[in-house]
């Protein structure tokens, strides 16, 4: 049997401010301007008992904070408005009635077109729907069509819900707001291992978290946690999602926490006793290091590319590798005689040739003059030609000098014009 | 027991109770030492550059040191991660001394407390083999826990810091001064292998001995002068 949907229709000023305190109550909200908030709460009404224990909740949540809010439940959801808006509360069953009896200005049209109903005799929604539609449609447009099977529940309005739902998540609720990281840090840590009990029994592993404070005075912080690999670890989570505590502003306290994750992965079952070996374990390992790793610094791996520029022969790319996508160099790769460290920017240097092309016999680093011992090159890399706005081609020397240090020098034009720069260490 | 196993036994005891939290880790790895060359690791108390344990290289020469660390962090066999405030190591480069792209990982920590942080997690990851700081680290309680993090998980952890004529007291365990040499092969339009002159200043068990060094990529091995002749296959160009 489907359970038939039920909506919840709160009518308060300023809709867009407490659109997400809202999200206490059920995870669909969805902002109806300019005096709505529309709440789905199929399925959640046995929190509070039942619908009447929700409506009385709700209501009282929102008197809590000095919000006069009135709402009605009732399916279809544009139902529920109109009838909102119309002045119903309470819980109806069945919306046909009322519906029918409303007068078309609950419909979303045009004065203009208001006005010529009105003139037709056509002043409430059961005058309407009593009409054949294809010649009301042919008279006034598709929209009047799509208003009224919005309003009978024939077709579904497009709603636009604030966040979108977690598939499982844990709150907690307080007596006493929390206002203190120490406070805070037992008490999430109690939402994570319910969280992770549940994803073990679910067979799944969390790839996105959301974590909810809802304060004291009506506000709401956020806070999004993404993992390389998808991990139910009590002990993994918890070190990522503690130090974050930081960046939440409880001001007068946080009333309610709640932890859902957004995105989960099917993750077997790992076994308990020798978890130290394996290729697997490893990758584990590593994909729980980079998660850490990314919370203060940045980390990634070089794929190197078949591209002969110097700067784009290595490409950044994420740090936790997957068993798919392999790191593998393309044939040819490196070229010889690429340096072991790149200085980027490039430093630029004076150099003393004796030939225009000829390798540089003296060097000045910053005050330091350095006569060159050996040399190697040129080696001429050209950019890609066939792009806008390409740099110069540019000579290449692999230097050594007088005391051992090898350097990867580079001119770039020829003869007075010519400018020097130091590159990399080999 | 007579005087002299009395001294050995206590010696054997407090050298356990020193790297006593490396014990587990060393006993996970299969070699306890990276080898380096067999003159140099004679030379060492533990055969080779030892793992779970810090070593600080000072950087006389930029390209040498990073061929050096690259070395030992190519044979420690397993993922290695580059720390420094902007990391410029290039994974072209690193190829030739045995270090490949795949298992090199960069990361970029400009506070110099992150970048400390960023270590100690990497040392104490049981998956990282080697990990390399390149930075100035001159709190003593620092490298303490660097050395402290490499006991636990294992891995070989090198300090790269530029080169001072007083370099002070040190946590690592032992400590090298890496320069470049002029090579002796190669004219002056051909570079040879690169040289260096690798200086060990301080040791647990060591005495301070320097060696001059040669990478010969081709053969995958750090060649001694002096020290048994190169295969005949390598041909010896004088200018």
């Amino acid at each position: 049997m489907v359970e038939a949907r039920r909506f919840l229709a709160l009518s308060l000023a300023d809709p867009a401010r407490w659109g997400a305190f809202a999200l206490r109550l059920s995870p669909l909200v969805s902002v109806q301007p300019p005096d709505l908030l529309l709440l789905d709460i199929t399925g959640i009404a046995h929190l509070h008992g039942d619908e009447a224990g929700l409506l009385a909740a709700a209501e009282a949540l929102f008197a809590r904070h000095g919000v006069v809010a009135e709402g009605l439940v009732a399916h279809p959801p544009a139902a529920a408005m109109a009838l909102r808006r119309a002045g119903l509360r309470g819980i109806l069953a069945e919306t046909a009635g009322p519906v029918a009896a409303l007068d078309i200005a609950a419909l979303p049209l045009d004065p203009p077109m208001q006005a010529t109903l009105r003139q037709l005799g056509l002043r409430r929604v059961a005058d309407l729907l009593r009409q054949p539609r294809a010649p009301l449609v042919r008279r006034f447009g598709a929209g009047i069509g799509l208003a009224l099977d919005v309003l009978t529940g024939a077709a579904s309005p497009a709603l636009g819900f604030l966040r979108p739902p977690p598939l499982l998540a844990a709150k907690c609720d307080f007596l006493e707001p929390l206002t203190t990281a120490e406070a805070i840090a037992p008490a999430l840590t109690a939402l994570v291992a319910d969280l992770c009990a549940r994803l073990e029994a679910a067979g799944q592993g969390a790839r996105r978290l959301t974590l909810r404070g809802f304060r004291a005075d009506g506000r709401v912080q956020e806070m999004g946690l993404g993992l390389a690999q998808a991990s139910r670890d009590v002990a993994h989570l918890a070190r990522l999602l503690l130090p974050r505590i930081e960046r939440l502003e409880p001001g007068p306290g946080f009333e309610h926490l709640s932890l859902g994750v957004l995105r989960a992965e099917p993750l077997g079952a790992v076994q308990a006793g020798f978890a130290g070996q394996g290729a697997a374990a490893e990758a584990a390992a590593l994909a729980q290091l980079f998660d850490r790793l990314a919370t203060r610094v940045q980390a990634w791996r070089l794929q190197p590319e078949p591209n002969h520029w110097p700067e784009h022969e290595a490409r950044p790319i994420p740090p936790a590798l997957l068993p798919a996508s392999p790191i593998t160099p393309p044939p040819g790769w490196p070229r010889p005689g690429r340096p072991t460290r790149l200085l980027r920017p490039a430093r630029e240097i004076q150099a003393v040739a004796l030939l225009p092309d000829a390798p540089p016999s003296l060097l000045r680093i910053g005050r330091q003059a350095r006569r060159v011992r050996a040399a190697e090159g040129p080696e001429r890399i050209a950019p890609a030609w066939w792009r806008d706005a390409a740099p110069s081609p540019r000579d290449y020397y692999r230097l050594e000098m007088e005391d051992g240090a090898r350097l990867w020098v580079c001119r770039i034009g020829f003869g007075p014009a010519a400018r020097w720069f130091l590159h990399g260490h080999l | 027991m007579d005087r002299p196993s009395l001294v050995a036994a206590l010696r054997a005891r407090i050298g356990r109770l020193e790297r006593a939290g490396a014990a587990a880790a060393l006993a996970r790895a299969q070699v306890s030492a990276i080898p380096l060359a067999p003159a140099i690791d004679r030379a060492l108390a533990d055969g080779g550059l030892a793992r779970a344990a810090l070593h600080e290289i000072l950087a006389a020469e930029p390209g040498a040191a990073t061929g050096f660390a690259a070395l030992a962090l190519a044979r420690s066999g397993g993922t290695v991660l580059w720390i420094a405030p902007e990391p410029d190591a290039w994974p072209s480069g690193l190829k030739a001394y045995g270090l490949p792209p795949e298992r090199l990982v960069l990361v970029r920590a400009p506070r110099p407390a992150d970048a400390l942080w960023a270590m100690e997690e990497a040392l104490r990851c049981p998956a990282v083999t080697g990990a390399l700081l390149d930075m100035e680290v001159a709190d003593l309680t620092a490298a303490r826990r660097l050395q402290l993090a490499a006991e636990a998980g294992g891995a070989i952890g090198l300090l790269l810091r530029p080169d001072t004529p007083s370099p002070g007291p040190t946590a690592a365990l032992t400590r090298w001064r890496l320069a470049a040499r002029p090579g002796e092969e190669g004219g002056a339009h051909h570079l040879g292998d690169p040289s260096w002159q690798a200086e060990l200043l301080r040791g647990r068990g060591s005495r301070p001995q320097s060696w001059p060094v040669t990478w010969r990529a081709s053969q995958d091995l750090l060649d001694i002068e002096g020290a048994v002749a190169a295969p005949p296959a390598v041909k010896r160009r004088r200018a």
